[in-house]
């Protein structure tokens, strides 16, 4: 499973697409009901906590390849923290990204099931997007990032027109009061909320592949920018056309946007299209995430070949897919999981890592300073 | 390997792009419209009449009469899924609702509250939330039955045509099955419906015109002077409180309301102030009104300013009409029109304490916080509102008239 280097375009698509997928589903009806009406302020803030965040750990990373030549993000861990503890924390990561694959297969099973596939029991596109991960696992990650960047075109460009078509239903005063439910729910929230975007990580954990240093730092600005943009003007549409109280109270918020546009008598239902849009970036970001996955096991086990974990994987997520009972479980498990847990194990490791980094350059300053003497 | 791939994509091909079980449109039928009465006799259960469009008789070598190629079915049930299901048995096609642009409910339903229905309308996958939402001063079965607009087979130009004459008459409120769930979910609780019925007018009935000064003006279904054309018209405002119709506003204070929440173009006729009797028809302009809503002394108190420009819908010639001073004498008459229909609006709402176009929206940023904003009492705050309209319309293109351009007889060489 040998990558060659990732450009910084492809870079930026692998935060795009790893980040997007939930703002098509259950993500803006969960931001509004527990941020109201200061929700995309809150993703602005989560934004750029996010950036920071990825920003330092990848100076950290680029300062040890300054000198590590060929390596992995693994022995990037391990030189700061241990290797064991290196191993725990990829194998914790790789978990996180399994979660986080299981939520997004059984949510987009729960929208196709009702919508496109009526008549459908839950596991019949369960086992249909587990086939078809099969099959699109099988390309290289830089082909299918380099396909992430021509979708982001295409789902930016739906995105876009969605905004403009719903203008004349949307009422500016229903984004007010700007604080939302004041201040310090807003600033919490901005804290847990970085949450929605760990899956984001995935830049800095595949950094020891990247073609340039400057290129993923890129990337990164691109990538983040991009989709705090495209979260913003999803949730602004949201919260103009549907209000607070509604908004809050359906599951998927811009399928439901999609369904008020109305071209003309002779072009109706033209939600299908953005159904389209949300479908394959859904399904590319399920196969980048059972990718990224592998890769991390393939780190933390230190196996050579990692093909025979794929199918493992996808077998896993598929069948714990199943094991949620209802799509009430998995909003309920989806928010005990995004605003809790990723945010809590994103600044630990960052944290960890920083103390690391910290005690080994005093360490080597020391060593340099006594050197002198 | 390539041979695998290639029977992948086949199989891919025919199973996931709807080959397999496929429908001819003409196995469908298609549910056009939807009405709701109370069952006679029953406390909990609805008689929903369907209207049903039959795609195979519009085709192009159809002969099908214009009654032949709709049908419409009446079901006792006591939820829209109940009845969704009863009239898919009845038909013997598959019914689709996606299609549905109406959704009619008789008064006597609306005034005992329609937060059942429409609540699941909106949670529905079966329904769209752009459905159209009406009030019928007769029985919602009648209503769908008389609703035959000349030159119209479909339901959905029906409604189509009810958004442009809004726009352009302003004489009741259009909402969709999203804004009024919206609205009525929100803390304001109240929503407005656009209200029709089967007219049973002749040209003898007396209408009372939008010129007119008197308090009770504007026209309803009962008093619209016409004869022809459908019998299902839609005239006035249905005021929803909690989900409960309470009242409704007859076409000039229906206009009075929509100027305060939509651009319009309207004609509006006024009658020469200096007392001639003459009356002047202008095509009415108006701009979305500057709203200042403050709380003052526990008491909202709200500036209205409603800006438009107006244009004079005849050439005229007289020589005194097209000085400056005749044309400000028109446009504060103009104004107060237009500030006659707003008062005639607010006063009834603020009697029901329905806020149905959102004043209180307008203080949200004056609002610290959302919470604080919706624990006030905004329908008390509403009904005991101190409102304060302005109106300030303009009157363009006075050039057309050649006596303003020459300065005398629009005629002498």
């Amino acid at each position: 499973m040998r990558e060659r280097g990732i450009s910084h375009r492809e870079a930026s698509a692998l935060v795009w697409i790893c980040v997007l997928p939930s703002v098509f589903l259950l993500e803006p009806s969960m931001s509004i009901a527990r941020a109201g009406t200061s929700a995309y302020l809150v993703k602005v803030g989560s934004g750029l906590l996010f950036f920071a965040l990825a920003w330092w750990v990848m100076v950290m990373v680029g300062r040890y390849a300054e000198r590590a030549g060929a390596f992995t993000f693994g022995d990037f861990l391990a030189h700061y923290l241990s290797k064991g503890v290196a191993r725990c924390v990829l194998t914790l990561w790789a978990g996180l990204f399994l979660v986080h694959l299981i939520l997004l297969m059984r949510t987009v099973a729960e929208s196709t099931a009702k919508t496109a596939l009526g008549q459908s029991e839950i596991s019949l596109p369960l086992v249909l997007f587990g086939g078809a991960m099969m099959l699109g696992v099988r390309y290289r990650l830089t082909a299918l990032l380099r396909t992430s960047y021509l979708l982001a075109l295409f789902a930016g460009g739906l995105v876009a027109v969605l905004v403009l078509l719903l203008l004349p239903m949307m009422q500016a005063e229903l984004l007010l009061p700007w604080q939302g439910y004041g201040h310090a729910v807003t600033s919490r929230e901005v804290v847990f909320d970085v949450g929605t975007w760990c899956a984001g990580t995935a830049v800095f954990l595949l950094f020891p592949m990247m073609r340039a240093e400057e290129g993923a730092r890129r990337a990164l600005i691109g990538g983040v920018a991009t989709v705090m943009v495209i979260k913003c003007a999803v949730l602004l549409s949201a919260l103009s056309v549907f209000g607070s109280v509604v908004g809050a109270e359906r599951s998927f918020l811009f399928y439901e946007m999609a369904k008020l546009v109305h071209f003309s008598q002779y072009i109706q239902r033209v939600e299908a299209i953005f159904v389209c849009a949300w479908v394959m970036v859904v399904f590319l970001a399920m196969i980048v995430f059972v990718r990224v996955i592998v890769m991390l096991l393939v780190d933390a086990l230190a196996v050579r070949e990692g093909r025979p974990l794929t199918m493992l994987v996808i077998s896993l997520a598929s069948v714990c897919a199943l094991l949620v009972s209802d799509l009430a479980s998995t909003v309920q498990m989806g928010a005990m999981i995004t605003y809790t847990a990723m945010p809590a194990m994103l600044f630990v490791m960052v944290g960890a890592v920083t103390v690391g980094y910290v005690l080994r350059r005093r360490d080597t300053c020391a060593m340099r300073v006594g050197r002198n003497d | 390997m390539r041979c695998v791939w290639v029977v992948m994509i086949s199989v891919c091909l025919l199973f996931t792009t709807g080959c397999r079980s496929n429908a001819e449109i003409d196995d469908y039928s298609y549910a056009m419209m939807i009405g709701v009465d109370r069952a006679e006799g029953e406390t909990s259960e609805y008689v929903f009449t369907y209207r049903v469009i039959l795609p195979q008789a519009f085709a192009g070598d159809s002969k099908a009469k214009d009654d032949e190629k709709a049908r419409i079915v009446s079901v006792k049930a006591s939820s829209l899924s109940e009845s969704y299901k009863l009239v898919s048995l009845a038909m013997n096609r598959q019914l689709n609702a996606t299609h549905i642009v109406g959704f009619v409910f008789s008064e006597d339903v609306a005034k005992e509250g329609i937060y059942d229905i429409v609540s699941s309308m909106n949670k529905s996958v079966l329904f769209r939330n752009s459905v159209v939402l009406v009030v019928s001063q007769d029985s919602a079965k009648t209503f769908i039955e008389k609703n035959k607009a000349p030159f119209e087979v479909f339901p959905s130009r029906w409604t189509e045509s009810l958004r442009d004459n809004q726009m352009r008459s302003g004489a009741y409120f259009v909402s969709d099955a999203r804004e009024f769930y919206r609205r009525s979910r929100e803390p304001l609780r109240a929503g407005v419906l656009t209200y029709a019925g089967v007219t049973k007018g002749s040209l003898e009935t007396k209408g009372k015109p939008i010129t007119s000064a008197s308090e009770e003006r504007g026209y309803t279904v009962d008093s619209l002077p016409r004869e022809g054309g459908s019998e299902a018209v839609a005239v006035g405002s249905a005021v929803f409180v909690d989900w409960k119709m309470v009242g409704t506003l007859t076409s000039a204070e229906s206009l009075g309301g929509t100027m305060l929440e939509k651009v319009l173009r309207v004609p509006l006729d006024i009658v020469d102030p200096r007392g001639t009797g003459q009356v002047y028809s202008f095509g009415v302009r108006t701009s979305l009104p500057e709203i200042d809503v403050r709380i003052e002394n526990g008491r909202m108190v709200a500036d209205i300013t409603v800006s438009g420009v107006a244009e004079m819908m005849e050439l005229r010639y007289e020589a005194d009409e097209q000085s400056g001073d005749v044309y400000a004498l028109l446009e504060q008459e103009l104004g107060r029109a237009v500030e006659s229909s707003v008062h005639a609006y607010l006063k009834k709402t603020k009697e029901w304490g329905a806020d149905c176009i959102g004043l209180a929206n307008h203080y949200r940023k004056e609002s610290a916080t959302l919470t604080e904003w919706s624990q006030r009492d905004w329908q008390t705050l509403y009904r005991d509102a101190d409102i304060r309209v302005h109106a300030s319309i303009i009157i363009k293109r006075r050039g057309y008239h050649r006596d303003e351009m020459h300065g005398g007889d629009a005629f002498a060489m």
